[in-house]
Parts: C-alpha cells; sequence; structure tokens
C-alpha cells in the first residue's frame, strides 16, 4: 500500500509527459489515460484518494490547458478536453466514495463478528470487557473507549470508576445518546460520543468513545454497535449465571450424594448394631427360657433368673422403645408426652433406686426447695437413665458420675450428668445428637445403637427445653440439659 | 476518561472571554480598513492604516483568541504600522516588518501561543515537507503563468526583498495565524474538520479576491484557486504536525516565489 502513491504520482508524470510531447496538446488521446492513476487512486484509499488524485490530475492538466485557452479561445476539442476530463474525475470520485463505503461496511461487519465471537467465549465479564476494550481499540479510529455497566463493572485502561453525576453514568442510566463535540480539555478538539447498551431486558450499560473526529455516520455505527454489545453482553452474562447455578446444583447435589451415603452408612452401621444389640437380651432370654424349662432350681435360684430374664427384657423394650421413637421422629412427629409437675428429687430418687448396683460411683446431688418441673415423667425417667447409662458405660468402674439438678434462672431447672470417662473428640462433638452416630472409638468402648443421645434430645426438646455437651477428651464429658418448671 | 468524571454540562469549549475584546479590535479595525480604502485620507497614510488595519487587526484578534491580553495582542498593530510608515521613507524600511515575526517567535517559546499550534517543540521534519510544498505549487503557479499569461521569473533584489519582507513579516503571519491558527480551530472545536477546513480556506481566498491591490481579474482567479489550494494545504498540514510552522514555511515559500514572477 505504500508503494501504490508514488506508482500513481508516477502514472500522473507519465501521463502528463505524454501529453506534453504530444504538442501539448489539450485534446491528445493520452489524456484519457488519466483514469488510470484516478482509479487506482479511488480503489486504493477511497474517496480521499480520488480527491487527492483528482486534485493531481486538475494540476497537472491545468497549465496545458489554459495556455490553449489563452492563445485560441476555448475551441471544441479543447472544451471536449475538459468535459472528459471532468467526467474522469466525477468518475473517480464516485468510485472512490463506494470503495469507501464498501470498506467502511466491512469494517462495520468484521467489527461486528469480531464482537460477536469474543462474547461468546466462555470468560467472567470483567475478562470479557477488557478484551472488548482492546478489541475496539485496535479495531476503530479512536483515542480511547470505556464500558460502563449498569451493575458498576467498568473496563478502561486506568480501571477508573464512572462517577455517579458522569456523562457514562447519565447514558447508561437513561439510554440516551448523549455527543459532545469538544470536551475542552486537551489542544486539539476532543469528540465524545457515549451510546447506551441495550440489551433485551432494557438498558445493560453504556459504551464510551473519544475521538478526534466523530461523523454523524459514524456515530450511528456506534449506536448500532452499542446495542450489538448490549445484546451480546447480556447474552454472555446470562450464559455466566447459568454457569454459576449449574456449579452450584452440582454442589448441592454432591453434598446431598455425600450426606445420603454418610445416612446409608450410619444404617448399615445402625443394622449391624441394632442386630447385636436386639441379639444380646434375646440370646439371654433364650438362654435362661432353656434353663428354667429344663431343668429344676431352687427358688431363690428361680428368682434370680427371673430377675435376669426381667433386665434382658427391660433392654429390650429401651431399645425398641428408642427404635419407635426415632422412627416418629424421622417421620417429622414428636413424642407423645402426659406432662405434670414432678418432683425433680423424685425422679432423681428414681435413678438412683434404678442404678443402686452403681453403688458409690453415682453422686446425686438436689438442690433444696428445687421447683416442680412441667414434664412427663416417663420421659424424664427416660432421659436420665440413658445419660447414666452412657456416663457409667463409658466411665472406669471406679470413675464417679455426677447427677446434679440445679435452678436455671427463674423458669428452668438444669440437670447436668457428668463422667470421668475417656471424653469424645471436639470433632465428634457437633454430631453426638445425630442418629445411628456413634463417636469414633466408642464401638470398641461399649456397645450401644447410637440411638439414646438423639432420643434423649428429641424428648428435652419436646418439652421445649435445650441439651448441651461439653467434652475434654481423657477429662471426662458433661451433658446438662433444662426442663421447664411447672406454673405455680 | 473525561466521559466518566464529568457530567456533559461541563464539556466547556476553551473560554470565550476573549471573544468581546476581539470584536472591539476587530470593528475598530474594519472602521480604519473602509476609511483608509474611501480614499479621503493621503494615499501614503491610507497604505500605512491599511497594513496596521489588516494586517495588525488579523494578528490581534488570533492573539486576542490565543488568550493574550488585548494590550499585548495589539502591539503587533503597532509594529506593522510603524514598519509601513517606515517603507514611506524607504523601501528597505520592509525590513521592519521582521520585527513581527520575531516578536511571534518569542511569544511561542515562551508557550503563550500554544492555543495557536504555535510553540516548542518545533517540528522540522514537517516543516520541510511543508517548504517542498510551498516549493510545489509556487512552481505550478511559475509554470501556468509563465505558459499561459507570459510572465517571467526575473530577480530584482530591490523589488523582491522588500515584498519577502512585507510578505513574511505581515501576510503569511496575520493569514496563518488568523485562518489556521484561530478561525480553522474554532470552527474545528465546534464542529467537524473538513467544515473547518471549508470554511477556514473560503475565508482565506475571499481575503485575498478582496484586496484591492489583487486589482486585475486574473489575478483575482489566479489568488482564489491558489490561496485556497495554499489553504487547504497548510490546513491539512497544520491537522497532520500539529503546528503552524509547516504551513507558515509553505505560506512563505510560496510567497517568496511568486514575488520572482514578473510579467514586464
Amino acid at each position: 500500500m505504500a508503494v501504490l502513491p508514488i506508482v500513481i504520482a508516477a502514472l500522473l508524470a507519465f501521463v502528463t509527459a505524454g501529453i506534453a510531447f504530444d504538442d501539448a496538446d489539450p485534446a491528445s488521446p493520452l489524456r484519457h489515460l488519466f483514469a488510470v492513476p484516478l482509479a487506482l487512486g479511488a480503489l486504493g484509499f477511497g474517496v480521499r484518494g480520488a480527491l487527492a488524485t483528482g486534485t493531481g490530475v486538475v494540476l497537472l492538466f491545468a497549465p496545458i490547458v489554459l495556455p490553449d485557452i489563452e492563445r485560441h479561445g476555448l475551441t471544441a476539442p479543447v472544451a471536449e478536453a475538459i468535459v472528459t476530463t471532468l467526467l474522469l474525475l466525477g468518475l473517480g470520485a464516485i468510485v472512490g466514495m463506494l470503495r469507501t463505503q464498501t470498506r467502511r461496511q466491512s469494517r462495520r461487519l468484521g467489527l461486528l463478528l469480531a464482537v460477536h465471537n469474543l462474547l461468546a467465549r466462555d470468560d467472567v465479564i470483567e475478562v470479557l470487557l477488557r478484551r472488548l476494550r482492546a478489541l475496539l481499540l485496535a479495531r476503530l479510529p479512536v483515542r480511547d473507549v470505556a464500558l460502563v455497566l449498569v451493575e458498576g463493572s467498568c473496563a478502561t485502561d486506568t480501571g477508573e470508576v464512572a462517577d455517579a453525576r458522569s456523562v457514562a453514568a447519565e447514558v447508561a442510566a437513561t439510554g440516551h445518546a448523549r455527543f459532545i463535540p469538544d470536551t475542552g480539555e486537551h489542544g486539539r478538539p476532543c469528540r465524545v460520543a457515549v451510546v447506551p447498551l441495550i440489551g433485551s431486558g432494557g438498558r445493560v450499560g453504556a459504551l464510551v468513545v473519544e475521538a478526534d473526529e466523530f461523523p454523524a455516520t459514524d456515530r450511528a455505527d456506534l449506536a448500532t454497535l452499542g446495542a450489538y454489545i448490549g445484546l451480546a453482553l447480556e447474552n454472555a452474562r446470562l450464559a455466566a449465571r447459568q454457569r454459576r447455578a449449574a456449579d452450584e446444583l452440582d454442589a448441592k447435589v454432591a453434598e446431598a450424594t455425600r450426606h445420603l451415603q454418610e445416612v446409608d452408612r450410619a444404617k448399615s452401621t445402625f443394622v449391624a448394631i441394632a442386630s447385636h444389640e436386639l441379639r444380646t437380651p434375646l440370646t439371654a432370654l433364650l438362654g435362661f427360657g432353656e434353663l428354667l424349662a429344663t431343668r429344676r432350681f431352687s427358688v431363690g435360684e428361680v428368682q434370680r433368673l427371673a430377675a435376669n430374664v426381667q433386665r434382658e427384657t427391660q433392654r429390650l423394650v429401651r431399645l425398641v422403645d428408642d427404635l419407635l421413637d426415632l422412627s416418629r421422629l424421622e417421620r417429622g412427629g414428636t413424642p407423645t408426652l402426659r406432662r405434670t409437675a414432678l418432683c425433680p428429687a423424685r425422679a432423681l430418687s428414681a435413678v438412683a433406686e434404678l442404678f443402686r448396683h452403681a453403688g458409690p460411683r453415682l453422686v446425686i446431688e438436689c438442690g433444696d426447695a428445687l421447683p416442680d418441673i412441667d414434664a412427663d415423667p416417663d420421659a424424664v425417667d427416660r432421659i436420665l437413665k440413658n445419660l447414666v447409662t452412657n456416663a457409667l458405660k463409658y466411665s472406669p468402674a471406679t470413675a464417679p458420675v455426677h447427677v446434679v439438678a440445679a435452678p436455671d434462672g427463674a423458669a428452668r431447672v438444669r440437670f447436668t450428668v457428668e463422667d470421668h470417662g475417656p471424653g469424645i473428640a471436639t470433632a465428634a462433638l457437633p454430631h453426638v445428637f445425630e442418629p445411628y452416630y456413634r463417636a469414633p472409638g466408642a464401638d470398641g468402648a461399649a456397645p450401644g445403637s447410637g440411638l439414646g443421645l438423639a432420643v434423649v434430645k428429641a424428648l428435652v426438646e419436646a418439652h421445649g427445653g435445650g441439651i448441651d455437651v461439653e467434652s475434654e477428651v481423657g477429662r471426662g464429658t458433661k451433658i446438662s440439659f433444662t426442663l421447664p418448671r411447672a406454673p405455680a | 476518561m473525561w466521559a466518566l468524571r464529568h457530567p456533559a454540562e461541563r464539556a466547556a469549549l476553551p473560554p470565550l472571554a476573549g471573544w468581546t475584546d476581539a470584536r472591539v479590535v476587530a470593528t475598530l479595525c474594519a472602521v480604519a480598513g473602509v476609511v483608509a480604502a474611501a480614499g479621503v485620507i493621503p494615499a501614503a497614510a491610507a497604505a500605512v492604516i491599511a497594513v496596521g488595519a489588516v494586517h495588525g487587526g488579523m494578528l490581534a484578534v488570533a492573539l486576542i483568541w490565543s488568550g493574550l491580553p488585548v494590550a499585548r495582542a495589539a502591539e503587533p498593530i503597532l509594529l506593522l504600522t510603524a514598519a509601513r510608515a517606515g517603507v514611506a521613507f524607504h523601501p528597505l524600511g520592509a525590513l521592519a516588518y521582521l520585527v513581527v515575526p520575531l516578536w511571534l517567535a518569542r511569544e511561542a517559546r515562551a508557550g503563550r501561543l500554544a492555543r495557536l499550534e504555535l510553540g516548542p517543540p518545533w517540528p522540522w521534519g514537517p516543516v520541510t515537507v511543508g517548504a517542498l510544498a510551498g516549493v510545489g505549487l509556487a512552481l505550478h503557479l511559475i509554470a501556468c503563468a509563465s505558459r499561459t499569461l507570459g510572465y517571467v521569473v526575473r530577480v530584482d533584489a530591490s523589488e523582491v526583498v522588500p515584498a519577502l519582507a512585507y510578505d513574511v513579516g505581515a501576510n503569511v503571519v496575520s493569514a496563518e495565524l488568523f485562518f489556521r491558527g484561530a478561525l480553522l480551530h474554532h470552527v474545528w472545536r465546534r464542529s467537524s474538520f473538513a467544515l473547518a477546513l471549508a470554511s477556514a480556506s473560503v475565508a482565506a481566498a475571499l481575503r485575498y479576491c478582496l484586496d484591492p491591490f489583487v486589482a486585475t481579474t486574473e489575478l483575482r482567479v489566479g489568488a482564489a484557486v491558489y490561496m485556497t489550494m495554499l489553504a487547504i494545504l497548510n490546513g491539512v498540514l497544520c491537522r497532520w504536525s500539529g503546528s503552524l510552522l509547516p504551513g507558515l514555511a509553505a505560506a512563505a515559500i510560496f510567497f517568496a516565489c511568486y514575488r520572482l514572477l514578473s510579467n514586464g
């Protein structure tokens, strides 16, 4: 392209020299050869090239035509030469204009295609905006470009954010394009065009362009570009949102799957434990039954065996009760309570009686004049039995277990069961009240179904109370719960 | 970026406060020019007043537009008037016109003519291009004038030197600073470069066509054609180089060549 002006200039000089050697006759047929540099100028550089080449033709042809007119007047051949040369100039200008239009359309379509390809990429919106700005700077004859989004993202070379009262923010908010003929900020005129980015859902933002010149046609093109970018940006944003939603859904599905796997594993563990827990008393009952059926025993011996049968039966009943309660809880139900005014001391006495075999290990403390609680005696009994059973089960044979009842404010009574067993790891504490959960190491320490504490929590909460656990590995565990005071 | 920081209402064009002063100066100079052309005063005095009014007036308006105070902008009027008065005594008094470019160079170096795009750094490359373009246009003029009207190139120092001093010191600088420095930029800021170029070029061509010293039809036609081309060339050079200097060089060389033509 850099050679073309030289070629055009050489052709102009060549044609002029040819006419000069042809007796400097303005009517020389060689003048038609001016069409060649004119066509080259028009096709190579558009309307500007045609005008520049045309000016060259006029400048070169004038010293040939004017002296002839001066000497012979405006003769017919000279007039014809002038007319045909002017026609050539006109044709050159038309070709130049068409070429300029074609190039402009081609550039416009190329830009739209490049914008489309860019915004179809799988990138976050900020990265897309930066790339889009770089593309516009490379493709448009402008000083600077910025993209401002209604949501606040802004892509500029300095990373500055549009002021709320700025013309860019105004156009982004109102959707009306603005054209500033000159900002007055530079020595040379600096035009600013701000067009809205319009998506199908309304205003998306604004495209800000600073340029030396802004013909009306360019401004119209810019408005089209703004509308196109708006739609493309909106699509990109929707696609990004869809990707985010899909990612979130994936995460949720993965979490749910993990939870289901845990539940499944816990239930499998439970089935194994429960079958063991059910089998143990059943085996004992079967054994004692066989003994009573096949042998003769003294009355004292029969009573001892009957006591064993009773204990194992109670164990079986407790386990079945736990399973039934848990089943009800899992279906969303609450334990059925028969609430009455219950003396805490009596509840603790019943526990002491039940665990008499623990001897001095079980230390029960009950303050004087404790108010009655509003609770189901059977439920309280089951709560305390579960907690004390656990405390005794998981403590060394000589370690004491403290059961304390004390007022908790004016409206509640707090019961605390504290042991000096191995304790529970901090990581396991949040899960101890979950059904089927057994803390790591508990399986080896003592048998259990993993249901007891879940049932305890459900019974306490059914009363409107609260339960919490404190534990330190190697020091022991303290579980305390509160129950409401009975109305006076 | 301006549009991210300012509301649209802040897009103030360069201050136009100087325009009131410029209008007063332009009116006074126009009145003085009309008086000089009317023939009501002696011819020698009329010539002195005409130079001060036309060239000085154009320079003063351009300088006021560039932000110089009126008193300072009026200094070239006095310098040009004094120079023309010197010519009345001796043709070489025209050398006094050269004080004006020196005065302008001092102002430009101080950065006071930046709005007229006249100041350091000096673009010597574009100045060379401008000079070559001026030579090209002048050669065309010489070729056309000699082939068509029988003009010849003749170097007579006693005529050429004063004429050259007048062109460099008054004619070229006043035309360039007013038409390209002030008028073109004023219209350019408010409209497009094409419109600004057309306005400044037509105005420049008209100024020469209306000049009483361009008396014959052939001179008027020549002035219309060549002044238009020179104006377009200088406007384009100004936009391309960001300086008035290439245009000044082109015009100075064109007029220097023009002064070599003689129909005797």
